[in-house]
């Protein structure tokens, strides 16, 4: 049905995705002449690399549940199915960008290194776990 | 929830409620399915949205709670269906 503006969709996604690597690129390079400037130190540089690393990756887990991207469901519970999947994804990569950008923002080196990596697996897990279980029983509801 | 479900709850026409969709869908606000003769209607919504609806809803602002509980869930974010 949004054949029409699909095309449309496609190229706001890469307009996103241009403008978060342009920001990423853009705040690393004048982090970088910042620090070669002396305005800032290494730790400060790493650290606020780190934390629009997260926003980005918030940014995008925002974006995921309004995404469709893909052949059209052929039934209304792989519809479902699909909405599940991308609404949960969205929400734990959302979170955990969020807490990723916290940690790197606020916590000491020591302890936002193992954690920001720990909160973003987790993330992951929860993705591919809700993805499989879900998938799972879709399937077998349809085998009943 | 069919599109005859749908316009009762609008004082508005079926040709006005699919127009209304047509200009929702070019906002990306919702998606069309079709399958067969039926085309589904769905939210879309990021996760800012709806964690704003949520608090929206929390603090009795907004949009009251559906009807049925199991349009809360993922598997039920469907607007309705139109025949």
């Amino acid at each position: 049905m949004s054949t029409q503006s699909r095309p449309r969709r496609a190229s706001k996604s890469m307009r996103l995705a241009l403008i978060l690597a342009g920001i990423q690129l853009g705040g690393a390079v004048l982090l970088s002449l910042a620090s070669s400037q002396g305005l800032i130190d290494g730790e400060t540089k790493r650290r606020t690399v780190m934390a629009l690393l997260g926003l980005c990756l918030a940014a995008i887990g925002n974006r995921m549940p309004k995404e469709s991207s893909g052949p059209p469901p052929r039934t209304l519970s792989l519809a479902a199915l699909r909405q599940s999947v991308l609404h949960l994804g969205g929400w734990a990569l959302t979170l955990a960008g969020l807490a990723f950008a916290a940690l790197w923002a606020f916590a000491p080196y020591e302890v936002a290194l193992p954690a920001s990596i720990t909160v973003v697996g987790a993330a992951m897990i929860v993705t591919v776990g809700g993805c499989a279980w879900w998938t799972l029983s879709h399937y077998r509801s349809s085998a009943s | 929830m069919t599109a005859g479900e749908l316009a009762v709850q609008f004082p508005v026409s079926r040709p006005t409620m699919s127009a209304h969709f047509a200009v929702l869908r070019e906002a990306n606000l919702i998606d069309s399915l079709k399958i067969g003769t039926t085309i589904t209607y769905r939210l879309k919504l990021s996760v800012l949205e709806d964690a704003l609806l949520g608090f929206a809803r929390l603090f009795g602002a907004g949009a009251e709670e559906p009807a049925h509980p199991t349009e809360k869930t993922g598997a039920s974010r469907i607007l309705g269906t139109a025949e």
